[in-house]
């Protein structure tokens, strides 16, 4: 399904289902942004408020206007790199009213010269529906139309798996299946909105929560195949989920770091230290939410993140689930 | 209420970031007759709350509209050997704008007439033509001696540009600062008008502090107010000969801006208010950031829908911003129609 | 006061680690306030009630910057990345030291033709010969810190790689230690985590709630050959500091400061950075909003192994900051 930063109303209504059918309406609200808030009351109120967060929205582009031949021009909604743009198909637009389209590019026959050294810059590309003029393409595509990758769920390989939108689907995925972990203390599952612009869904989330214990379940990016320097490969995909000490927007809380690291060993799974230190998520925002929680990030390595093809091993996905709910049982030993 | 006056006497009004103070007190002061209550808070936002004038079944939804009264500014830095002053912006200034310029000085005794330096045609070099200048290579000449201006001029000093509104053809007016006072006046329309139109909703008018610096004064004025709804009303880029595609709007009408940070479902409410009442509405998209008052409401307290509504402006953030009368008049109409037509379940009924 | 800034600059405390040095301040300061507490993020909270009139939060964060170790290379080296504000041109050929005592050289690798200088090509060595060796030593994710001691400089100065921000720390113990008697209510909070973006602050201001917020900092000094920086010197008292990069200090407490500094009979200076930030851009966010300021120790060298500031700025802060709390 689709949902851009702004727009996840497809993914809301999946989630909103499934954890109402689980939980039940009352358990189950918005905040001002959109998030998904879902609370397990606590069985036993001396054990920390953990708040589990995984955001719903993807990277994708948003038509700014047609051009005069009907292409039409974009921009980029999340972090994303031209380059991985050139060659692809997208869906213009959700659901059944989505059309398809592709961005292309002067074809090599016909570059010349330094054509072919110069990295694309967004606004040089555009999208291809087939329109005829600009006015056809402006009633089938306005302002503000989401556009997202157009990559069929591919399994290959040794339980790989090739789709758009692993950051943070994996994580919305997991967070699903965590509606009945075992933890007597209050529990809140938030699907957040906006992670890829700001964070923005957990600090609203964060703010009407405001846990002592925050855990964001995500989709990082991996970088090692292809000769990477050891140093700069981050994580791997095969070996579990990885468990981060810092990034751009948290440092984790030490205790809970380790308490996780050891869960892991304890039970069994699979996992890996983040060795890198790039990127935000969802936790730096909980983290600084209201008087402040102790927080950590475990994700799921995905080779190129925020791509058309971005890769990642179920195993590691189960894994994600498998250590999240060993966390959340060491976290009840007190 | 008459929006050339008003820019009139409210352009030259000394409100830099961070020093709001005094217009603060001279805005509570125009809100007041029109609003129920007004008050200023602890970093100088003005918050004025008109009362619901019809009634409904739960409790009234709160709509926040939004303004900055904050201007961008310079600030001195340094007092030189020769009694010059070195200068650094408040807000963002461009140096281009500044060589041959003039300026006050606000000192602790006084304000001071200066003027910024610009070397003479005769002394440039082709390379010097070539680059634009920078803030370190700025001086503000105060006609003072070196031993007059250090015992007036201290390190932090805020210094103003100067730069009254001008009357030009078709109702066009040119003056610093109507980023972002021509909202403020578009505001002052609105709360003329909802004095005589039915409304369920409480409209809090807020003129907020330090916007220019990274939306401060709003991020806070929503935690006190914690409105349901926030309605933002800043300035946006006019249509100019050689402007990038998708960076400008036409300049003779509001324009709103869609994207992340604007809740879709109230932009379509906004969308038909503009339609039912005749008001001409454009729309522009902003793929992230906004670069106003709305990044930081949008995300006070638990969330906060809002939408974006801008008067075009052509040549921001100079001392010769120029605006069309008429679209601060129609966005003060445009703000009015939203607030009436806000009803209960509003700020709830977007999500699904 | 010399002595207490070299007792407080001996102990490790990087952003996200700054447990030690909470240990430490909390010793020195139990005596002299009604409540101590920490919070989710370590910052450490104290409370002394005065005359009632307002609630002051006084921030002074007790974290400094290093370098977080990312991965062992197979030959024993670690690479790693920054905790706040590292440069790398204060980073070449240091000796730098783990929280358990183990010690390194912090080194640049030889750089290829156009290959320029970054976190990346830093790494440091600390004896070992080879991966599994370094990691029985140290862990991925433990910080290291410039090592040096602290020393005297002249007759009236004092360099440490924690300058920034234990100077202040020292500052704020002894205020509590000398407070006036009618003092406003003072909230102490030594804070964490402002190197890598004032979060400490962030949620204690929140918890704290004050009707004001002063942060104290050290601030970069403009006074060296060829900075065209500020005209901030050393040894020209405190800085009431105008602006920064994060916070504008409201009109009124810079007047308040600077009577302040009037009545105590201390010559000050006033400061604007065009860039950086302190904990006052937090505080002034925090709920609906406070009124904020910031008293700045001029420094020299911030941010390398040799934070040095003037002794005297330091008693002239003290003597200030005993006016402003009665005002």
């Amino acid at each position: 399904m689709e949902g851009l930063s702004g727009r996840e109303e497809a993914v809301r209504r999946a989630v909103m289902e499934i954890c109402e059918g689980k939980l039940g309406k009352a358990a189950v609200k918005l905040d001002g942004t959109g998030s998904v808030i879902a609370v397990r009351p606590a069985k036993n109120p001396a054990l920390p408020r953990v708040m589990l967060a995984a955001h719903m929205d993807e990277v994708g582009l948003l038509v700014l206007s047609a051009t005069e031949e009907g292409l039409l021009r974009f921009t980029g909604s999340g972090g994303i790199d031209p380059r991985v743009l050139i060659s692809k198909r997208v869906k213009v637009g959700y659901g059944e009213d989505g059309i398809p389209g592709v961005i292309g590019s002067p074809p090599i026959h016909l570059q010349s010269g330094d054509d072919g050294n110069t990295a694309p810059k967004i606004e040089n590309l555009s999208i291809n529906i087939g329109a005829k003029d600009k006015a056809e393409a402006e009633s089938k595509a306005p302002i503000g139309t989401p556009v997202t990758f157009a990559t069929p769920y591919t399994p290959f390989g040794d339980g790989y798996v090739c789709a758009k939108a692993l950051d943070d689907r994996v994580g919305v995925y997991n967070l699903l299946r965590l509606l009945d972990a075992p933890y007597d203390g209050e529990l809140t599952l938030a699907f957040t909105s906006q992670e890829e612009v700001g964070l923005r869904g957990a600090m609203a989330a964060g703010f009407i929560v405001q846990p002592d214990i925050g855990i964001a379940l995500e989709g990082t990016t991996a970088n090692d195949l292809g000769e990477t320097p050891d140093a700069l490969k981050v994580c791997e995909p095969g070996k579990g989920p990885c468990v981060s000490f810092m990034d751009n927007s948290s440092m984790a809380d030490r205790g809970l770091f380790r308490l996780m690291l050891e869960a892991g060993k304890a039970e069994g799974i699979d996992h890996q230290i983040k060795k890198f230190i790039a990127g935000g998520n969802d936790a730096g925002a909980i983290q600084r939410a209201g008087a402040g929680a102790k927080v950590v990030v475990l994700s799921v390595p995905c080779r190129n993140i925020h791509s058309p093809s971005s890769v990642c091993c179920l195993r590691d996905v189960d894994n994600q689930y498998l250590l999240a709910q060993a966390t959340l049982a060491r976290l009840m030993k007190g | 209420m008459d929006i050339l006056s008003f820019l009139r006497e409210s352009t030259g009004r000394f409100g830099p970031v961070g020093h709001e103070q005094a217009i603060a007190q001279w805005l509570k002061e125009r809100f007041a007759p029109l609003c129920d209550e007004v008050f200023i808070d602890a970093m100088s936002n003005v918050i004025a709350v008109q009362k619901p004038t019809a009634p409904s079944a739960g409790k009234p939804p709160v709509v926040m509209l939004c303004a900055h009264m904050d201007e961008i500014a310079l600030m001195v830095t340094a007092i030189l050997e020769d009694g010059s002053l070195r200068i650094r912006q408040v807000g963002g200034v461009d140096p281009a704008i500044l060589p041959a310029s003039t300026v006050t000085v606000h000192t602790d005794t006084g304000e001071l007439f200066g003027v910024i330096g610009a070397k003479p045609p005769h002394l440039l070099s082709a390379e010097d033509r070539k680059h634009n200048v920078k803030f370190e290579d700025l001086y503000v000449d105060l006609g003072l001696s070196p031993e007059a201006a250090a015992q007036r001029v201290h390190v932090g000093d805020l210094v103003t540009m100067q730069g009254e509104p001008l009357e030009l053809l078709n109702g066009k007016v040119a003056s610093k600062t109507l980023d972002d006072r021509s909202c403020i006046a578009a505001m002052l329309l609105a709360a003329e008008r909802l004095q005589k139109l039915s409304h369920t909703a409480q409209v809090v008018f807020c003129c907020s502090v330090q916007e220019e610096v990274g939306g401060y004064g709003a991020r806070v004025a929503a935690y006190t107010a914690a409105p349901d709804i926030g309605f933002i009303l800043d300035v946006t880029h006019a249509a100019y000969p050689g402007a990038k595609p998708d960076t400008t709007v036409p300049p003779d009408a509001p324009a709103a801006t869609m994207g992340p940070f604007i809740q879709t479902k109230l932009m379509e409410r906004l969308k038909n208010v503009a339609k039912e009442n005749g008001i001409k509405m454009n729309v522009e998209l902003a793929g992230r950031n906004t670069y106003t008052d709305t990044d930081d409401i949008q995300i006070a307290r638990g969330g906060i829908p809002c939408v974006l509504v801008g008067v075009p402006l052509n040549y921001m953030h100079t001392t010769v911003e120029l605006g069309d009368v008429n679209a601060v008049a129609e966005t003060g109409r445009l703000a009015a129609a939203f607030a009436a037509a806000v009803e209960e379940g509003w700020d709830t009924d977007l999500w699904i | 006061m010399k002595e207490l800034i070299k007792q407080l600059t001996a102990v490790y405390g990087p952003s996200g680690s700054e447990g030690s040095v909470a240990d430490l301040i909390e010793s020195l300061v139990k005596d002299h306030v009604d409540s101590i507490r920490r919070d989710a993020l370590g910052n450490l909270i104290c409370e002394r009630k005065g005359n009632g009139k307002k609630r002051l939060m006084l921030a002074a964060h007790m974290d400094h910057i290093g370098l977080i170790v990312t991965h062992a290379e197979k030959e024993g080296f670690l690479r790693v990345s920054a905790v706040g504000g590292i440069s790398i041109n204060h980073s070449r050929a240091r000796r730098v030291k783990f929280q358990n005592g183990v010690e390194g050289v912090l080194y640049e690798q030889a750089l290829k033709e156009n290959e320029k200088s970054a976190l990346t090509t830093l790494y440091i060595d600390i004896g070992a010969k080879d991966a599994g060796e370094a990691l029985s030593m140290v862990e991925i994710g433990d910080v290291a810190v410039y090592a040096e001691a602290a020393f005297d400089v002249g007759k009236s100065r004092i360099a440490s790689p924690a300058i920034d921000d234990r100077a202040a720390c020292a500052l704020l113990i002894e205020l509590l230690k000398n407070l006036p008697a009618d003092s406003c209510d003072i909230i102490a909070v030594f804070t964490t985590q402002e190197e890598v973006g004032v979060r400490g602050a962030t949620v204690s201001a929140f918890s704290v709630a004050p009707d004001e917020g002063i942060a104290l900092d050290v601030t970069v000094a403009g006074d060296i050959p060829e900075l065209k920086l500020n005209a901030v010197k050393l040894g020209e008292g405190p800085a009431v500091k105008i602006k920064d990069a994060r916070s504008i200090s409201n009109p009124e407490v810079v007047r308040r400061m600077l009577a302040a500094a009037r009545a105590a009979g201390v010559a000050c200076q006033r400061e604007v950075l065009p860039y950086g930030g302190t904990d006052a851009g937090a505080m002034q966010l925090s709920r609906g909003g406070m009124p904020v300021g910031t008293l700045s120790i001029p420094c020299r060298y911030v941010h390398s192994a040799c934070e040095t500031i003037d002794l005297g700025d330091m008693d002239g802060a003290l003597k200030l900051l005993k006016e402003y709390v009665r005002m």
